[in-house]
């Protein structure tokens, strides 16, 4: 692959890999940190990736390892599964709708707030979701029903339902 | 799919998840840092006009089909030099924070292609820390004193020199918390060498702070007594010291004729008012201490 084809298929999966992760690092000067560095990682990897069709699920998951990283180094001490007290995500706020869904999703803890963004907002496929998060296709569609029932309960607080 | 499935994905799809500017600019100019050597047979290969092309499109891809190009983007654009024997320098991260009482737009450089341990690379990874402590300590003072005070933090850089010979980087800083403050950070490398290089290094003797200093209070005395509203903190009948001397790590340039120049931070050797002073020391006064391989840094 050149790196003009590279490039490009960075471009495509933009979008989703910021949704990645700020879902993870919650804010979007980390999430810019951990993109551009996971672009440079797969760059120097190009020869790893076993088919350009799993492109997508191959950068994503050097984002997610890259994430997981910045975590690890933080200075407060956060189970990377299940975290709770989490900050409020910072440098965005939307004045202009409500995201009644966007908020309840940043509600939930790890792994679902992740699993959520990514099957729901961006679209992935379970299978894909398990190639980026290392989780068996099993456990992502548990961690999905799971979210959906979190998210259920949230949003009839709400009285959306 | 179950109505409650399709509840949320019809939520989400209302909720598109958009990315700030500054995140799409953040990737577009790491994408534009990639290396685009490939290995040596395949360099064999590639046609003038196959590169040309690829730099063309990604130049048209850059500067329109971007949307939301801002300032600070097309600002980092102008700083990448022409390709070739010089040094790469980019935009590799942006800090923005702004609030009704703080402000902060951090642009971070990159030299680019820097192979480990590499001159660039000791200089990368010493921008990276100082952006980074100043970034973290903005954000310290800002949760102390909140919404009771104003503050703001701005770093710029610019690549004073790049030539086959030198390369200089030069970081800014500008912070205010109640009055303002400006230092600077120039990085060096001899490209001879690919060796980074302080002042003293510059030098054959130790004693070459004695030369400038008394070079610089002569211009300071020059100027001082040419215009009454300028003050330097130098002896004289109405003020009782000289400024601190110039020490082995003095910040220093050579500017586009080949001289040496010694810039000053804000308050170091003058009231504020005065802003950053900077001297340009006359080759004569030190070409007889200046080592044989500094005497033409410029053409």
């Amino acid at each position: 692959m050149s790196c003009d084809e590279f490039c490009e298929k960075v471009q495509l999966y933009q979008s989703t890999m910021y949704a990645l992760a700020f879902s993870m690092l919650r804010n979007d000067e980390d999430a810019a940190d951990a993109i551009s560095e996971a672009i440079v990682k797969a760059y120097g990897s190009l020869s790893q990736l076993k088919s350009p069709r799993s492109f997508r699920a191959w950068l994503l998951k050097i984002l997610r390892n890259t994430c997981l990283g910045m975590l690890r180094s933080r200075p407060q001490t956060l189970a990377l599964e299940e975290d709770a007290a989490l900050p409020e995500p910072t440098g965005r706020v939307d004045l202009s709708t409500k995201l009644v869904l966007r908020e309840a999703v940043e509600r939930l803890h790890q792994p679902y707030r992740t699993v959520v963004f990514l099957f729901y907002y961006e679209g992935l496929s379970i299978l894909e979701i398990s190639q980026i998060t290392g989780s068996s296709v099993l456990a992502v569609r548990k961690q999905l029903s799971r979210a959906r029932e979190m998210l259920q309960k949230s949003l009839k607080k709400e009285d959306f339902f | 799919m179950n109505q409650l499935d399709r509840t949320l994905h019809h939520m989400a799809d209302k909720e598109k998840i958009e990315m700030p500017d500054s995140v799409q600019q953040r990737i577009a100019a790491t994408l534009a840092s990639l290396p685009r050597t490939q290995t040596a047979s395949v360099k064999r290969v590639l046609v003038r006009s196959r590169l040309a092309l690829a730099a063309a499109c990604l130049a048209v891809f850059l500067l329109f089909i971007m949307p939301n190009v801002s300032v600070a983007y097309a600002q980092s654009m102008e700083k990448i030099p022409i390709i070739g024997d010089l040094i790469r320098v980019v935009t590799i991260r942006n800090y923005f924070y702004t609030d009704p009482t703080h402000e902060m737009n951090v642009e971070v450089p990159n030299i680019a292609d820097a192979s480990d341990n590499s001159a660039a690379d000791r200089i990368n990874q010493d921008v990276d820390a100082l952006t980074q402590q100043l970034v973290d300590q903005f954000y310290s003072e800002m949760e102390g004193i909140g919404a009771q005070g104003h503050g703001s933090l701005f770093t710029d850089y610019m690549v004073q020199t790049n030539t086959p010979r030198w390369f200089t980087l030069k970081l800014s800083v500008h912070i205010t918390a109640g009055s303002g403050f400006s230092y600077f950070k120039y990085y060096h490398i001899d490209r001879t060498t690919g060796r980074t290089v302080k002042l003293a290094d510059l030098f054959t003797t130790p004693d070459f702070n004695k030369v400038i200093v008394e070079n610089i209070k002569e211009q300071m005395r020059q100027r001082m007594a040419d215009d009454e509203n300028v003050s330097y903190f130098i002896k004289t009948a109405g003020f009782g010291f000289d400024f601190a001397n110039v020490d082995p790590a003095h910040n220093f340039y050579f500017n586009d004729e080949g001289d040496l120049v010694i810039p000053f931070d804000k308050y170091e050797v003058a009231p504020g008012s005065m802003g950053c002073p900077e001297f340009t020391i006359p080759k004569d006064v030190i070409a007889p201490i200046l080592k044989d391989e500094f005497q033409n840094i410029l053409p």
